[in-house]
C-alpha cells in the first residue's frame, strides 16, 4: 500500500470510478476503522462512522491535493474529524461545522514547504522530551479525541491547568519540531 | 512561553493548534472554521499542525472492518450491484446500461438527496455539465439558463462518423429512461428551448449523454448507437 498507489486511487475516485473506490476501501478501511474505534470506543458506532467517512471520501476526493500531506493522513484526518464530531454530538454541545472545512484543501505553498522541510524532527521523538503526563495529554487529545474537560478529569487537574499544559506542550513541540531547543514546560 | 518574540502570533497559532487537535467547541470552533475559509495564514498554520500531528497516525492500529459494513457502504453509494456498475462505467454502451440498471442506480438518487444536496450557499447556482468522451475527442459543455428555460450546448470538439449523427440525451433521474434532446446540429453553439416539464427536471440528479446514431437520429426513442459519454449535472 504505497502512498503513490493510494494517491492514484483517490485520483480515480475523483472521476467516480467505483472499482477504484472499492480498492481504496479495501486498502484503507482497517486503518480508518481503527481511528473511529479508538475515538468512539463503541463498535457499532464506529462501524457506522467508518461508513460515513467513506461516503465523505467518495464525495470529497477532489479536495485531496498532494503536497506535504500524505493521502492516508488525509483520510485519517477525515475519520478523526468525523469521529470527534460524533463525540461532540453525543456530548450535546454540538456546533454544526462542515467537517470538510477542517481538511485543508490546498497543500502548502513553496514557502511553507521550505519551512516544513526544515523540520528535522518528528513529533513522536519530541513528545518523548515532554514530561510523561504532558505527552499523554497531547496523545489523548489527538488519538482519543478527548476534550479539555475529559483530559482534566483523567489527569485529575483543574480545567485551566489542563489548558495551560496543552498550550505549553504544543508550543514546546513547535519549537522542537522547528529544530529549536525544547523549553521548560 | 517567556519568549517575547513568540507573544504576537501565539493567540492565532494556539487557536490553529487547538483546531487541528479537535479541542475546540462552541464559539471558538465557529471562529476557527471561519478563519479557515478567510485567513490563508491561519489555514496554513492549521495545515502545518495537522501535518506535524499526523506523524502520530501510526499509533492508530488497524482493525478489520466486518464485511457487512462494506456491503452496506456499496449498497448505499452504488446500489446492489457495484461491480456491474463499475464495469459499465468503463464500457461504451453505458447509457443503455444506465437505463437498464434503473433499480440499482436508484440508490444514487437517495444518496444525492441525503448526502449531497445542492450547495446551500449558492442560491443562484447554475447547472452545467462537462461531457468528455473517454474514447474519442468528442466533448461538450452544457449550461442551463433557468431564467429563460433554455439549455445552451457548446460542442467543443469532435465530429460524428461519416453518414452518422450525434444525439444528445437527457435523463432526469438515474432511474428514468433517457429522452432525446435532439440531433446535434452542425453549429458549435446552439440552444434548446425546454418545455416546463423538462425544465423542472433540470437538477443535479439528472444526467446528459451523447450517442452516435444513424443519420437523423435514433428511430427507437432510445439511444440505439454507441453511447460515447454520460455525465452528471453539477451546480456551480
Amino acid at each position: 500500500m504505497s502512498a503513490e498507489h493510494i494517491e492514484h486511487l483517490i485520483g480515480r475516485v475523483v472521476l467516480k470510478d467505483r472499482a477504484a473506490f472499492i480498492e481504496l476501501y479495501d486498502q484503507t478501511s482497517a486503518k480508518l476503522f481503527g481511528v473511529c474505534l479508538r475515538i468512539l470506543k463503541n463498535r457499532a458506532e464506529a462501524e457506522e462512522a467508518v461508513q460515513e467517512v467513506f461516503v465523505k471520501v467518495w464525495n470529497n476526493a477532489d479536495r485531496y491535493k498532494s503536497g506535504g500531506f500524505s493521502p492516508i493522513s488525509w483520510m485519517v484526518a477525515i475519520a478523526r474529524n468525523h469521529s470527534i464530531d460524533r463525540l461532540r454530538k453525543r456530548r450535546g454541545n454540538h456546533v454544526e461545522i462542515d467537517e470538510a472545512v477542517q481538511i485543508p484543501d490546498s497543500g502548502p505553498g513553496p514557502e511553507e514547504q521550505l519551512i516544513a522541510s526544515d523540520t528535522g524532527r518528528r513529533i513522536s521523538s519530541c513528545l518523548q522530551e515532554l514530561p510523561e503526563d504532558r505527552a499523554n495529554a497531547v496523545r489523548g487529545a489527538y488519538l482519543e479525541g478527548y476534550s479539555y474537560a475529559e483530559l482534566a478529569e483523567r489527569h485529575s487537574v483543574p480545567l485551566n491547568t489542563m489548558k495551560t499544559w496543552l498550550r505549553r506542550s504544543l508550543l514546546a513541540l513547535r519549537d522542537c519540531l522547528g529544530g529549536g531547543k525544547m523549553e521548560e514546560v | 512561553m517567556s519568549d517575547k518574540a513568540h507573544q504576537d502570533g501565539d493567540g492565532r497559532n494556539w487557536l490553529s493548534a487547538e483546531f487541528a487537535l479537535g479541542l475546540l467547541d462552541g464559539a471558538a470552533l465557529v471562529e476557527a472554521a471561519a478563519l479557515m475559509r478567510t485567513d490563508r495564514t491561519f489555514a496554513a498554520q492549521v495545515t502545518d499542525w495537522q501535518r506535524k500531528l499526523s506523524d502520530l497516525d501510526s499509533e492508530f492500529e488497524e482493525v478489520t472492518v466486518p464485511a457487512s459494513v462494506r456491503k452496506q457502504l456499496t449498497a448505499r453509494l452504488f446500489g446492489a450491484q457495484p461491480s456491474m456498475l463499475s464495469r459499465l462505467w468503463n464500457s461504451t454502451p453505458l447509457w443503455r446500461g444506465v437505463a437498464a440498471l434503473g433499480v440499482a442506480a436508484a440508490v444514487f438518487v437517495s444518496f444525492d438527496d441525503a448526502v449531497a444536496p445542492p450547495p446551500p450557499g449558492l442560491p443562484d447556482a447554475e447547472l452545467v455539465t462537462a461531457l468528455f468522451a473517454p474514447d474519442s475527442d468528442i466533448s461538450f459543455i452544457t449550461r442551463y439558463d433557468a431564467e429563460r428555460a433554455v439549455l445552451r450546448v457548446n460542442r467543443l470538439s469532435g465530429e460524428p462518423d461519416p453518414g452518422r449523427d450525434l444525439e444528445l440525451w437527457f435523463a432526469p433521474t438515474p432511474t428514468a429512461a433517457p429522452m432525446s434532446m435532439g440531433v446535434v446540429p452542425e453549429q458549435q453553439v446552439y440552444e434548446i428551448e425546454l418545455s416546463p416539464e423538462v425544465a423542472a427536471q433540470m437538477t443535479t440528479n439528472a444526467h446528459f449523454g451523447v450517442s452516435m446514431e444513424p443519420e437523423g437520429g435514433s428511430t427507437t426513442g432510445a439511444p440505439s448507437g454507441p453511447v460515447l459519454v454520460v455525465a452528471d449535472i453539477h451546480a456551480i
